[in-house]
C-alpha cells in the first residue's frame, strides 16, 4: 500500500524512444474509438466535426467516433452532422463531462480511445500521430497516455472555416510548451516561487522522459489536458474510467491519468508534431474567473485528499 | 474569400454536395430554384429573355447573400455560366431554336456583364465541376431519381456536353489553376465530398478578370 502521491513520486516515464524521430514509422494494428462530450456548443461542432473527418482521413483506417450529448437544451446536437457510422449517445440530463465520458468509454470498442471536447479543431496528422505513438509504446510493452497540444483561440478566428488545418497553420500557445507562470496559477503558497518564471516544461524535462514526482508546479499528470489525449481502452477500464468527484471544471482528466500512471505504470508521450485549435467561447464555456475559482477548489482536493489516498498498486498486485 | 461554385450538368449531385458541404459547417448559397419558381417558356425569344432577367435577378439575390458572409470559404450550388450553358444545351438538343437560342444566349451574357461591371453580380473566384465519365453510373443516378433510363439514354451524351462546356468557359474566364473537375462516378456521396473538399484545396482562387463577354 502506498498513497498515489508516493507512487507517482516513484514513477519513471522514460518510454525509451524519441517522439521527434519517428517520421517513416507506421503505427501496425492500431484501433481508435474517438469520444467527444458535447453540451450545448452549437454550430462550432461541425467544424469540430469536420477537421476530426479531415484528421481521420489522413489516418487512413476505420476510426471509430462517439458522441454524447450531455442534456444540452440551448443548443442540441443535430444528429445530421455526423455521418451515418458514428455514435450519437443522448444524456436526457446534464451529468457533466466525467459521466459523459464514461458512458463513452462504456461504447467504445477499439483499443484506444482518443478523447477530445466539442471545441476542439484537431490539425490533420493529429489522429495519426496518436495511432503512432501508441503504437510504439506497445513495442516497447508499455501502456501510453498520448498528449496533443493547442493554439488557444476565439470564436472569430478564421481558421476555423478553412478547408483543412495543417502544423503550418497552428501558432502554440500551450502552457506546457511555453509559459510564464501566471500569479492566477498558484494552487498553493509554495506556488508563489514560480511566479514570473520562464518555462518550457516539456523541453525541460526531454519530452517528459526525464520527469520524477513534481516538476516545479506541477505533478506529471498535470501535463494531461482534456481537450485531446488518448489513452488505451483496458488500462483506462482498470480504473473504473474518470472518477466522479472530479465532476465539473478541473482536474477531471487529471484524476484519471493520476490513477493510471501511479497504479497502472501507463507513460504520458508527448505528441509534438501537428495539435488542434482550442476555441474559447464565453457564451458556451465559464468565465475565466469562474473557472479559476472552481480550479483553487480541485487543486486542493486532489492534491490534498486525492493524491493521499493510500492504494494498491500495480506492483502489488503483481505480487 | 475564396468563392467556390459547384457547377455542371444535371445528375451529378451538385445540390447534395453543397447540403453536404452547409453540414460540415461551410457557409453555402442555394440554387436559383430556392427563390420561387420559374416562369415557363413558350419558345418565344421574349419569353426566354424575362426568363433570363429572372436568373439574373437570382443572381443578384445570390449575391447580396455572398456580401453578408464573412467566410474563408463560401461554396454557392451553380454560377452564372449555368445560365449560359443551358442555352448552349437547349441550342444542342433542339436545332430548330438554334438561333433563338444563340439571340437569348447573347443577351444574357450582355446583362450578365452589366451587372459583374456596377457590382450587382460576383462570379465565383473557383470552380468545381463534378463529373460522370462513366455511363453506367449516369444511368443509375438518372433511374435513382425515379427518371427512365432508356428516354435519358441520349442524355449521357448531353452531360459529357454540358461538362466540357462549363470547364472550357470557366477556364476562359478564371483560368485554368482555377478551375478543378472531379470525376465521381460510382462513388458514394461522402466520398464524392470527400473529393470536392481534396478538389476546393487544389483550386486557386483567380487573379485574372477576364470579362464574362469574352464567352460571346
Amino acid at each position: 500500500m502506498a498513497t498515489r502521491y508516493k507512487l507517482l513520486q516513484d514513477h519513471i516515464n522514460d518510454y525509451g524512444f524519441s517522439v521527434d524521430k519517428l517520421a517513416s514509422y507506421e503505427p501496425v494494428n492500431m484501433s481508435l474509438s474517438v469520444v467527444i462530450p458535447y453540451f450545448n456548443t452549437g454550430k462550432i461542432f461541425q467544424r469540430t466535426l469536420y477537421f476530426l473527418h479531415q484528421s481521420i482521413l489522413q489516418y487512413g483506417s476505420e476510426v471509430e467516433v462517439i458522441v454524447i450529448d450531455d442534456g444540452s437544451k440551448i443548443n442540441p446536437l443535430n444528429p445530421a452532422w455526423l455521418k451515418n457510422n458514428e455514435r450519437l449517445i443522448l444524456h436526457e440530463k446534464n451529468k457533466g463531462r466525467t459521466e459523459a465520458r464514461n458512458t463513452g468509454i462504456a461504447s467504445a470498442t477499439n483499443d484506444v480511445i482518443f478523447f477530445m471536447d466539442s471545441d476542439i479543431l484537431v490539425e490533420a496528422s493529429v489522429i495519426k500521430q496518436h495511432a503512432i505513438l501508441h503504437s510504439k509504446a506497445k513495442e516497447n510493452n508499455l501502456k501510453s497516455i498520448v498528449i496533443s497540444f493547442f493554439e488557444f483561440t476565439n470564436k472569430y478566428d478564421e481558421r476555423i472555416d478553412f478547408l483543412s488545418l495543417n502544423a503550418s497553420h497552428l501558432q502554440l500557445n500551450d502552457f506546457r510548451l511555453d509559459c510564464i507562470y501566471d500569479a492566477s496559477w498558484i494552487g498553493c503558497e509554495e506556488d508563489k516561487a514560480y511566479i514570473g518564471q520562464h518555462l518550457q516544461l516539456i523541453k525541460e524535462t526531454n519530452n517528459l522522459r526525464d520527469w520524477r514526482g513534481q516538476y516545479k508546479a506541477w505533478m506529471l499528470p498535470n501535463m494531461v489536458l482534456g481537450g485531446a489525449f488518448s489513452v488505451v481502452k483496458s488500462e483506462i477500464v482498470a480504473i473504473n474510467g474518470f472518477d466522479t468527484r472530479f465532476t465539473g471544471y478541473g482536474f477531471t482528466e487529471t484524476s484519471a491519468v493520476t490513477r493510471m500512471i501511479a497504479e497502472r505504470n501507463n507513460v504520458v508521450i508527448p505528441s509534438l508534431k501537428g495539435g488542434a485549435l482550442h476555441i474559447e467561447d464565453e457564451e458556451i464555456n465559464l468565465p475565466k474567473s469562474q473557472k479559476d475559482e472552481i480550479f483553487k477548489d480541485k487543486h486542493n482536493f486532489y492534491f490534498n485528499i486525492f493524491l493521499k489516498e493510500e492504494i494498491e498498486s500495480k506492483s502489488d498486485e503483481d505480487k | 474569400m475564396k468563392f467556390i461554385s459547384i457547377e455542371g450538368s444535371s445528375f451529378v449531385g451538385k445540390t447534395t454536395i453543397v447540403n453536404d458541404l452547409g453540414r460540415m459547417g461551410f457557409q453555402t448559397i442555394p440554387e436559383y430554384d430556392a427563390f420561387g419558381p420559374f416562369i415557363q417558356s413558350d419558345g418565344t425569344v421574349e419569353t426566354n429573355k424575362r426568363i433570363a432577367q429572372d436568373f439574373v435577378y437570382r443572381e443578384q439575390k445570390r449575391t447580396e447573400m455572398l456580401t453578408k458572409l464573412s467566410n474563408q470559404i463560401v461554396f454557392a450550388d451553380r454560377s452564372p455560366l449555368s445560365l449560359i450553358t443551358f442555352e448552349d444545351m437547349q441550342a444542342l438538343e433542339h436545332p430548330g431554336e438554334k438561333k433563338y437560342r444563340y439571340e437569348t444566349r447573347k443577351y444574357i451574357i450582355e446583362l450578365l456583364h452589366d451587372n459583374i461591371v456596377n457590382g450587382s453580380i460576383v462570379l465565383p473566384n473557383s470552380l468545381i465541376i463534378p463529373r460522370i465519365d462513366s455511363q453506367s453510373s449516369f444511368l443509375e443516378r438518372v433511374t435513382k431519381r425515379g427518371i427512365t433510363p432508356v428516354q435519358e439514354l441520349s442524355k449521357f451524351a448531353v452531360q459529357q456536353f454540358i461538362t466540357e462546356k462549363t470547364i472550357q468557359y470557366g477556364c476562359r474566364i478564371l483560368g485554368n489553376e482555377s478551375v478543378e473537375s472531379v470525376d465521381v462516378s460510382n462513388q458514394s456521396s461522402s466520398n464524392v465530398t470527400d473529393l470536392i473538399i481534396a478538389a476546393a484545396q487544389e483550386a486557386k482562387p483567380s487573379l485574372q478578370n477576364k470579362p464574362i463577354t469574352d464567352l460571346l
